[in-house]
């Protein structure tokens, strides 16, 4: 008879140390995995509110520039309501995505969306927002809340932004677009501020011989969105469109005569610039701005806080903002880029009414103020008009000048990634000289036409 | 004598405790692996439509084939991405081995050497792609400075539809070359010293001694590493994405930057999927085929 062996130890009470051990093992990891299996499947979710009268809510936002003010202006919320609210934020890029993909799955993970282009039209359609009147039916837009061409309105019958929409959504950042120029060059030609685009192709022309190193125009030139949202004020400003009459008439209209004297404009105002305009982005042309070599350039609103950056800009104190110029019979166009708030549909009716008075509290003026002295891109057109005259807020006159000469782009369009792969493709092409601007046009509107009949064939 | 205990059977076979261990893998893989993946197949047969209430997946057949075989974007992006994978590949495998020769045969400075040489495979590749984009940048980089200082033409690098996606490849091949020679090191270190001291005994030339004894015993290591390369190359994105964003015009778009914009951009998730498993089915198809290579290599190398 042989000794057991410790694993075969068995005690008095009838189980053996290794079937203990297998048993507790099974149990153990199988729970813990089914567990985490089963939470992993579950809805995701705060629990929101603590029942005594204040709220939480949570809101999707980029990681962008005005990213700071929002966050200085929601804890003045939080201070003066004793609610909280909570931000989430991600990369610039993926917002969309994240955002989309809590609608969809109705996770309830978000409170307020901040929507932007192109995905407004896909929040809106999919039914994903709920419309403000349903949660108060005596809703009404604050009439000094700029709509930034009824951004905010939705209309279920034409598919499309309407005047006469529901209201859906609130502007929370109004980005559009401005003349940059530099003052002390300007005041050295003995020039004013341009207002045609003849007299900013004068200045153009004579910078070089006050400084040879600059720029007379740079224009945002790279292949894509950014060259079509960089011409469409050109083109609009020379009583030119994309389509003829968006959303009754689609008829493409890129190739008339008043776009073709746009792009032969734009073309000149390349010739001033970098000899590969192609390579100019945004961030290029912020920071040729910044380093004093560009004389003058139309950007976005938001690119302010880095060109008055005196930490990173030579030219902080020679800035000088203007409405974007016209063509001589023309009319001032700025273009939209601006970002709107929207209540999702799929979370508590409570949550949607913590998130309502949220939208409310920061359209009133006092919080637009805080908002617009925190750096932000308020959208009130009263407060532009009284923070103007202010030192560090001068831009805020060129935003409030240019508000009657707003425009929605087709960037707005759900349709705009194909729409704008095709039309920044060949407005590279022309402006870069290697196709013929007619011939351009042309092309351009035979392959413009499809892609809109596709896209519209539901509306 | 008390009873057995009764032990499930599937299969005829007892369960032990070794089967049970596997439950929480097996759910794991369920979950995670299979359900995602009948999920991606099931939504490239399928067109996703919005309408109220959200994105509805209707089963389509075929379309998203035939959608593909029209779409010259897609051929591009294919393109494109085999160019660059069979570049960047071969570089780096070229590089990376003989920087490793290089580093076996070194005296002075080795350790140093070492760990600055895989530096660039350590750092995130947005940091990556970030630094290369100020150095490469037309008006402002680094690149274009020094050649402007030495009186050279200045370059458009990835402004230039000719120059970008060689420009990339250069990038990646910079960034990804460590990693190869770290296969390379580990594969020398494995190999005999005795052949080397029998070769240069009968008078071998280094070269030979390169050619005939250390390049065919490195073979199964640069394998796995070309292996890898590929599938990576396959997947490249951070890169394309921060220096070019598929531009100038198409020349850069990779597969990869592509399906990001159908999917994600364009929201045409059936689409997207289809392009999804059709890349998944090419790299296999490539790795079955590089696999059939090495095999028939090493068959006549026996």
């Amino acid at each position: 008879m042989g000794l057991k062996s410790a694993s075969e130890h068995i005690p008095p009470e009838g189980i053996s140390r290794r079937e203990f051990l297998n048993r507790s093992f099974k149990a153990g990891v199988s729970v813990t995995a089914l567990g985490t299996f089963l939470s992993s499947c579950g809805i995701t979710g705060q629990q929101k509110g603590d029942g005594g009268g204040t709220s939480t809510i949570s809101i999707a936002i980029s990681d962008s520039p005005w990213l700071p003010s929002f966050e200085e202006v929601t804890n003045v919320y939080n201070q003066e309501t004793g609610n909280t609210v909570n931000l989430a934020v991600y990369p610039f890029d993926g917002l969309f995505s994240k955002e989309l993909d809590a609608v969809n799955n109705k996770t309830g993970e978000f409170d307020l969306l901040i929507m932007g282009a192109p995905s407004l039209e896909t929040f809106y359609k999919g039914g994903f927002i709920t419309p403000l009147t349903e949660i108060d039916p005596d809703f009404e837009f604050p009439p000094e809340v700029i709509e930034y061409t009824n951004l905010g309105r939705w209309d279920r019958e034409t598919s499309f932004f309407s005047e006469t929409g529901d209201p859906y959504a609130l502007p929370i950042n109004g980005n559009t677009q401005i003349l940059y120029y530099r003052t002390d060059l300007y005041d050295e030609m003995g020039l004013e501020p341009p207002t045609t685009w003849d007299e900013a192709i004068t200045a153009a022309r004579q910078v070089n011989e006050v400084d040879s190193d600059v720029y007379g125009y740079v224009i945002r030139g790279r292949a894509g969105s950014e060259i079509v949202y960089n011409f469409l004020p050109v083109l609009h400003s020379f009583g030119g469109s994309v389509f003829a009459n968006e959303p009754e008439d689609w008829s493409v209209t890129i190739n008339s005569e008043e776009a073709l004297q746009a792009l032969e404009l734009y073309r000149e105002l390349a010739s001033y610039g970098p000899s590969e305009p192609g390579s100019i982005g945004q961030a290029e042309m912020i920071v040729l701005f910044q380093s004093g070599r560009s004389l003058q350039n139309h950007m976005v609103t938001a690119a302010y806080s880095d060109i008055q950056n005196e930490g990173s800009s030579e030219v902080a104190d020679k800035v000088g903002y203007a409405v974007v110029p016209r063509a001589a019979n023309g009319q001032h166009a700025s273009m939209i880029g601006t970002w709107t708030m929207g209540i999702p549909a799929d979370i508590s009716d409570s949550q949607k009414q913590a998130a309502y008075d949220f939208l409310q509290w920061i359209m009133t003026e006092d919080a637009q103020m805080k908002y617009g002295q925190a750096g932000g891109i308020v959208t009130r057109q009263d407060v532009y008009e009284a923070l103007a005259d202010q030192e560090g807020f001068r831009w805020m006159r060129a935003v409030a000048d240019s508000s009657p000469y707003l425009r929605r782009g087709v960037h707005y369009y759900d349709f705009a990634v194909e729409l704008q792969d095709v039309m920044g493709q060949r407005l590279d092409e022309i402006v870069s000289g290697s196709l013929e601007p007619r011939q351009g046009l042309d092309t351009l509107a035979s392959e413009i036409e499809p892609i809109v009949e596709e896209a519209t064939a539901n509306r | 004598m008390g009873s057995k205990r009764k032990r499930f059977r599937f299969l005829g076979r007892p369960l032990g405790f070794e089967h049970w261990t596997l439950l929480p893998l097996l759910l794991f893989f369920l979950a995670l692996v299979l359900y995602p993946m009948f999920e991606l197949v099931r939504l490239a047969f399928s067109t996703v439509t919005l309408s109220e209430g959200g994105f509805v997946s209707e089963f389509s057949g075929p379309d998203n084939f035939y959608t593909m075989l029209r779409d010259e974007i897609f051929r591009i992006s294919l393109l494109n991405t085999v160019v660059f994978v069979v570049a960047t590949v071969t570089l780096q495998l070229i590089l990376g081995t003989l920087l490793a020769v290089l580093m076996e045969r070194a005296r002075f400075f080795v350790a140093l050497a070492r760990n600055i040489l895989v530096w660039p495979a350590i750092i995130t590749p947005v940091a990556i792609s970030v630094i290369w984009w100020l150095i490469l940048n037309i008006e402002f980089g680094l690149l274009n400075y020094v050649l402007d200082v030495l009186g050279l033409p200045q370059q458009a690098w990835l402004a230039s539809t000719t120059w970008a996606l060689p420009t990339i490849i250069a990038v990646d091949v910079w960034h990804w070359t460590p990693v190869v020679f770290l296969f390379a090191l580990a594969g020398l270190a494995n190999i005999d010293r005795t052949l080397y001291e029998a070769a240069r005994v009968d008078g071998a030339s280094e070269w030979r001694v390169f050619w005939t004894i250390t390049l065919p015993l490195l073979v199964p290591t640069l394998a796995v590493a070309a292996a890898t390369r590929i599938i990576l190359g396959f997947k490249v994105f951070d890169e394309i994405y921060i220096l070019t964003d598929g531009g100038p015009g198409r020349s850069t778009e990779m597969i990869s930057t592509y399906i990001q914009e159908v999917f994600v951009q364009r929201t045409e998730f059936g689409y997207g999927a289809f392009l999804s498993i059709t890349v998944v089915a090419i790299v296999i198809g490539l790795l079955a085929v590089y696999g059939l290579f090495l095999y028939f290599l090493r068959r006549v190398n026996t």
